[in-house]
């Protein structure tokens, strides 16, 4: 076992003398650039995403706005109309 | 990177900021690259799929998990990329093995001091991995090359910690027996490749 990892330690070290490769400049640069075109174009979707979420808050909120409103004004006529009966 | 500096990072990627995307890939690009070339022993295949995982960060960014370790995901995303296209080009190790003059290492000239010793060693543990089978080769380079703990490259590979450690000990002694081979065959099997 001692031995083992005495040969795994070899190897690692062995290893480390391995050194990075260069992507080379231009095709660092070109990546690069793709990338914040990516990145614009994301941040560009996630504002449409959010603007339709707003919308769809819009949406659920003028409906019971609405409803509510019926109830109420509903309710007033019925107290009304029962007001009236009574006399 | 420290996980405090890292998590940082992460937050203002998640926000989508430019410079946080330029730290990044200020720090793992070269790495990235230099994994996914001894990878697919291809300088063109890695300057794809390094592209492709740097993009595929840009589209998972907003999603990433605030813990999320930066190093690990990316070397994550490129690996199942590379395995991606092996899948789609129905390549195995055995074909793989005629891609080898497009290994990185035979498009350089040599210059007087890749005659020196260092440079010699180098290039035997080069042409020693290039040979290993890519589930290997894989764990050298998580482990040995790019210094990530046997729980992380599991991670990356989608391995119980076990299971890794099992095939990390396997490379290395494979790696062991192909550095012997080589020393005692100093030619080695990879041809000079003229282009």
């Amino acid at each position: 076992m001692m031995l083992d990892e005495h040969a795994h330690h070899g190897i690692d070290a062995t290893l480390a003398v391995l050194s990075e490769h260069d992507p080379g400049p231009v095709r660092v640069a070109q990546t690069r650039t793709r990338c914040h075109a990516a990145l614009r174009k994301e941040a560009a979707r996630t504002q449409r995403a959010g603007g339709g979420s707003r919308q769809g808050w819009t949406r659920v909120l003028e409906p019971a706005l609405v409803g509510s409103l019926s109830i109420i004004y509903l309710f007033e006529v019925l107290s009304r109309a029962l007001q009236l009966y009574r006399f | 990177m420290d996980p405090e500096t890292e998590a940082g990072l992460v937050a203002r990627l998640r926000a989508g900021e430019q410079d946080a995307f330029d730290a990044a890939y200020d720090e793992h690009h070269a790495r990235l690259f230099t994994f996914l070339a001894r990878l697919s022993r291809s300088r063109d295949v890695a300057d794809d799929l390094v592209e492709e995982t740097w993009l595929r960060l840009i589209a998972h960014a907003g999603r990433l998990r605030p813990d999320t370790r930066l190093g690990p995901w990316l070397f994550a995303v490129a690996r199942n990329l590379f395995y991606s296209y092996c899948r789609s080009r129905a390549i195995d190790d055995a074909s793989m093995t005629s891609l080898i003059g497009l290994w990185p290492m035979g498009l350089r000239q040599p210059s007087p001091f890749e005659q020196t010793a260092s440079r010699e060693l180098e290039r035997r543990v080069e042409q020693a991995l290039s040979q290993l089978p890519t589930p290997y080769r894989e764990a050298l380079l998580l482990v040995g090359v790019n210094g990530f703990t046997p729980t992380e490259a599991a991670a990356v590979c989608g391995l119980r910690a076990e299971a890794f450690r099992q095939r990390l000990s396997r490379a290395r002694t494979m790696l062991d027996r192909k550095l012997e081979t080589t020393a005692a065959n100093p030619a080695g099997q990879l041809g000079e490749v003229t282009t």
